[in-house]
């Protein structure tokens, strides 16, 4: 298959949600001698563009966007190992999780799962995370982004002490913060740097505070 | 006195998990993912435990729970899925299975509200029993009912024997468990669904239009 046909074939792979035919693709890609990098770029990423372009005009919701993700993930397990020294497309470093006592996890894991699929490094602390844990991993990665979900108003207090933490610790990491409750007042209330109410959102969010 | 207290019968209709995940009318899921929702659906339903238990309540107590304005009598409810759907998102999570897991989430969800409704029937036929109607049901965490009092409503349920507890952040276990009151009134109950009655307009759970059965490419 000629390279441009692989990379169309890449696109429609991740926009197909098909994660199977989008891994056997990246290596179809890298058996002919196509560097990772453009497989990535010109095939990969065009294809979750498109996906976040099509959900913003509501022809794809959240399962189209998450299946478009997990093709991504899918084709980039292969093409990783052959980034290798070869150059990384690593957009920041994110540490992500719910608060401590905060039980919920499926809403944080999507929004960590479209970050990495737009090319952030993320580590997926989980659920219930005392900001002690935060802040340890914020350090061992020299985090650019702490990302902190609280879904009730229980709990949303916890973002305002890892906030604090954070600056306390002299850490250079920003915070974005979301969950049902959570509102951009609520954000600049505790001086998060970051705020967002959907994964969508998220990453343009990260993109933006990754940047400045 | 709790009045009831059992397996309730629920009927999980596909169009609320669509609902559930941000289908409107008129949208239009891919195949894939309808496939995929189709292929986990039996076993999702399978996992479902749903059980509930409702009593109703003098002033006084009901004013004990926090809850706004309440009447007499009151009915306070609480049901639950069970925890198996949610340990089963969980390992869907933890394989690295995130869109396995939104859908079996989006399930739950669904399921939850409807043995909510079927509790709700429960409290609707006690209140026809007694010649009284109902007003819609409320739950702590919205509107005017603070979270704080959900220990207090849980107290006076059999919470317990469900199966369901509180975490420290007052949030139940299994996370799919509804708990709610309803005022027994005497007054006629305006007609038209929760949200046509709510002034809230700017919820994002706000139900805009009922979606039809809803087609795939």
């Amino acid at each position: 298959m000629a390279h441009e046909e692989l990379l169309a074939g890449l696109r429609q792979a991740v926009l197909d949600c098909d994660e199977p035919r989008a891994a056997r693709l990246a290596r179809e890609a890298l058996d002919t001698g196509m560097p990772a990098l453009r497989a990535i770029d010109g095939g990969l990423v065009p294809g979750i563009q498109e996906a976040g372009r099509l959900w913003d005009e509501g022809e794809f919701f959240l399962p189209e966007l998450v299946g478009a993700a997990g093709a991504m993930k899918a084709a980039m397990a292969v093409l990783q190992p052959a980034l290798a020294g070869g150059g990384s497309r690593e957009l920041g470093r994110i540490v992500i999780g719910t608060v401590q006592g905060d039980i919920h996890d499926i809403g944080k894991s999507l929004v960590a799962t479209l970050l990495a699929a737009n090319g952030f490094a993320v580590s997926d602390e989980g659920a219930d995370v005392p900001v002690e844990r935060f802040v340890t991993r914020a350090r061992e990665l020299d985090a650019d982004l702490v990302c902190a979900s609280a879904l009730l108003t229980t709990t949303m207090v916890q973002q305002r002490t890892l906030v604090e933490a954070l600056r306390a610790a002299g850490l250079r990491a920003r915070v974005m913060v979301g969950g049902a409750p959570v509102t951009p007042a609520w954000a600049a209330q505790i001086g998060a740097a970051g705020f967002a109410d959907n994964a969508v959102a998220a990453v343009a969010v990260a993109r933006g505070l990754v940047r400045s | 006195m709790t009045l009831w207290t059992g397996p309730l019968q629920v009927q999980v209709a596909p169009d609320e998990v669509w609902r559930a995940l941000g289908y409107r009318a008129g949208s239009v899921p891919s195949r894939r993912v309808a496939d995929l929702l189709a292929s986990l659906w039996p076993r999702a339903i399978s996992l479902l435990q749903p059980r509930g238990g409702l009593r109703l309540v003098d002033l006084e107590q009901a004013n004990g729970t926090g809850m706004p304005a309440p009447s007499a009598p009151t009915a306070l409810a609480v049901c639950t899925i069970g925890g198996e759907l949610e340990e089963a998102c969980a390992g869907s999570q933890a394989a690295g299975e995130t869109l396995h897991a939104l859908l079996l989430d989006s399930i739950g969800s669904a399921a939850a509200e409807a043995a909510a409704d079927a509790l709700n029937a429960l409290v609707c036929d006690e209140a026809s029993r007694l010649g009284l109607a109902t007003e819609p049901r409320e739950s702590p965490g919205y509107g005017a009912w603070d979270i704080a009092c959900q220990p207090r409503l849980l107290e006076l349920l059999p919470a317990a024997e469900l199966g369901v507890s509180l975490t420290p952040g007052l949030m139940m276990q299994p996370r799919k468990s509804v708990s709610f009151g309803v005022r027994l009134t005497d007054r006629p109950v305006q007609a038209g669904g929760r949200c046509a009655r709510c002034n809230l307009t700017a919820c994002r759970r706000r139900r805009l239009d009922p979606p039809s059965t809803l087609e795939t490419v």
